[in-house]
């Protein structure tokens, strides 16, 4: 009874070549700089708001907190989206540091009218502030449901929102469509909606019940000195009317 | 069956899109196998291994091939199960398991050279065997030096780049050195790994942004790559040594002396097969530690 083992004679004349090669060539370790593409890269937030005038309010929202010029990972010192006054915590965390916040909930249909408010997360280690802004909606003016006679253009009235328009968006367009059971018609233009939208009697589809959904968009990129927060924000506003065309004399006979 | 099974795993893994190369094969993948079916092939293969080890040399030594296959196997199931406990995430998992699995790798070690299963358990700690011998004359307690565990313990103490992780360290069983935000390479191959295990001994990237969960992950592969050394070592090289050196007599070093050429062994296997994630080693530990 030993403790070792029988081998033939070619085994044991290979092994202490085989186990000595690596013997020698085995050195100590490097240590290298890892590869990190985001070192260094600006946090970046994306988010985007829908307000209806219906009562419904949502909000998407991604940052990816980046790392800083040391490779470290950027810390999130307020994890908060705040919008309209409503603190949004994340509902998820990847593992690479990236937030997903998701919410709706329901508001006031003047929620539309503004001031529409958003303030992004602090993170530590930046010298750009947090994106934060104070945008304007927009409401409607007059009545919901609107009837009108066949051959009637259609005015819709949309009244200035409130608050400071701070910073000011990039990008604003809105886009009007008016939807009925045999066809739909759109139109969209650069700026706020104006202040009177009128459209030819020509263009309302046929049918009795027309609706009708205006949605104002507007989007800026904040990216303040040195650049090293980025936010790409969109706030999307929808008004919804209801537009019933009768034939005419339709409302005699009745 | 269990031959069969036993090369499942490489099966199972290799096939699977997180293995693809990429240089980030230590983070999380699903696996689609069931995972018992996974657990069960790797406990296989360490039993077949152990239950081999033991068999072929009792039987080329004349002796019954199934009554050492059966003890060597069992050996083999322990040392899994030490694998199994030092990949998990809790404080203290690394030396539960490496004790484990040293004790599995012993009775290995015992089927083969014919001795009572239990009758001589080592277990390293740091660069020391420690080892209990039972037998007629009663219990004694002894201890080697391990040479290669003790110099890269050294290299690690130091090398400017590494700091010893005490914490962490006890909790793996195992001395654990960490970079400073920096990865390892080795000489001319071009692999930057978050991880290295040399003799035991832990070398871990410290790379904050790769994440916690990442850390951990790699942290367990390492732990897991300790106890697979130590079967080598256990099983393997240092009864290799002791019998080509038996001629010694009582000077023979390997009465104080454990030669752990384990990190050597795997590193010369590694020629065979250039893809780090389809040596079986490192999908055992790719697996357990995902």
């Amino acid at each position: 009874m030993g403790d070792g083992i029988d081998l033939p004679g070619e085994v044991r004349r290979l092994i202490p070549a085989r186990l000595l090669l690596p013997l020698l060539v085995a050195g100590c370790i490097d240590f290298v700089e890892p590869d990190l593409p985001e070192r260094g890269a600006p946090a970046v937030i994306q988010a985007a708001i829908r307000l209806t005038d219906l009562g419904d309010a949502q909000l998407e929202a991604l940052l990816a907190p980046g790392l800083d010029r040391s490779g470290l990972r950027r810390e999130v010192t307020r994890d908060t989206v705040i919008v309209l006054g409503r603190t949004v915590t994340p509902d998820s965390i990847a593992r690479n540091g990236s937030r997903r916040y998701r919410d709706s909930w329901s508001a006031p249909a003047a929620v539309v009218a503004g001031p529409v408010t958003f303030r992004a997360p602090s993170l530590e280690n930046l010298i750009a502030s947090p994106p934060e802004l104070i945008w304007t909606g927009a409401r409607r003016l007059g009545p919901d449901t609107i009837d009108l006679v066949r051959g009637q253009d259609l005015v819709l009235v949309v009244g200035p929102g409130a608050g400071s328009g701070l910073p000011s968006p990039d990008v604003q367009q809105w886009f009007l469509r008016l939807e009925g059971d045999d066809g739909a018609f759109n139109i969209s233009a650069d700026g706020p909606p104006p202040d009177t939208i009128q459209v030819p009697a020509r263009w309302i589809p046929e049918g009795g019940q027309v609706a009708t959904r205006l949605i104002y968009a507007q989007s800026a990129v904040f990216e303040d000195t040195p650049g090293d927060y980025i936010g790409l924000i969109t706030l999307d506003i929808r008004l919804h009317w209801t537009v019933r065309v009768q034939a005419p004399g339709a409302g005699e006979r009745r | 069956m269990v031959v069969a099974l036993a090369g499942r795993p490489a099966a199972v893994v290799a096939q699977h899109p997180c293995f693809d190369g990429s240089a980030d094969i230590e983070t999380g993948c699903t696996i689609e196998t069931p995972r018992w079916m996974a657990e069960f092939a790797t406990l296989s293969a360490n039993g077949v291994i152990g239950g081999l080890t033991a068999g072929l040399v009792r039987h080329f030594r004349g002796d019954s091939f199934a009554d050492a296959f059966v003890a060597g196997a069992l050996g083999g199931v322990t040392t899994y199960a030490g694998k199994r406990v030092v990949a998990e995430r809790f404080a203290g998992a690394g030396m539960l398991g490496r004790v484990v699995s040293a004790a599995g790798a012993s009775m290995v070690r015992n089927a083969t050279s014919g001795e009572l299963l239990l009758s001589r358990l080592t277990v390293p700690v740091g660069p020391v065997w420690v080892e209990l011998r039972r037998g007629p004359g009663g219990t004694a307690l002894g201890a080697r030096i391990d040479p290669a565990a003790l110099g890269w313990l050294v290299y690690g103490l130091a090398e400017a780049e590494l700091d010893l992780d005490a914490g962490e360290s006890l909790s793996a069983g195992a001395a654990v050195f960490r970079t400073r935000g920096k990865l390892l390479s080795f000489g001319d191959d071009k692999t930057h790994a978050a991880g290295v295990t040399n003799a035991g001994v832990i070398f871990l990237a410290d790379v904050p942004a790769y994440g916690e969960s990442f850390e951990r992950r790699a942290l367990a592969h390492e732990r897991v790559h300790v106890l697979q050394e130590d079967a080598l070592a256990i099983m393997w090289t240092d009864p290799l040594a002791g019998r080509a050196l038996r001629g010694l007599g009582p000077d023979s070093p390997t009465r104080h002396i454990a030669v752990n050429v384990s990190t050597e062994l795997m590193r010369a296997l590694a020629r065979f097969e250039s893809r780090h994630e389809a040596r079986p080693w490192e999908m055992e530990s790719i697996f357990l530690a995902r």
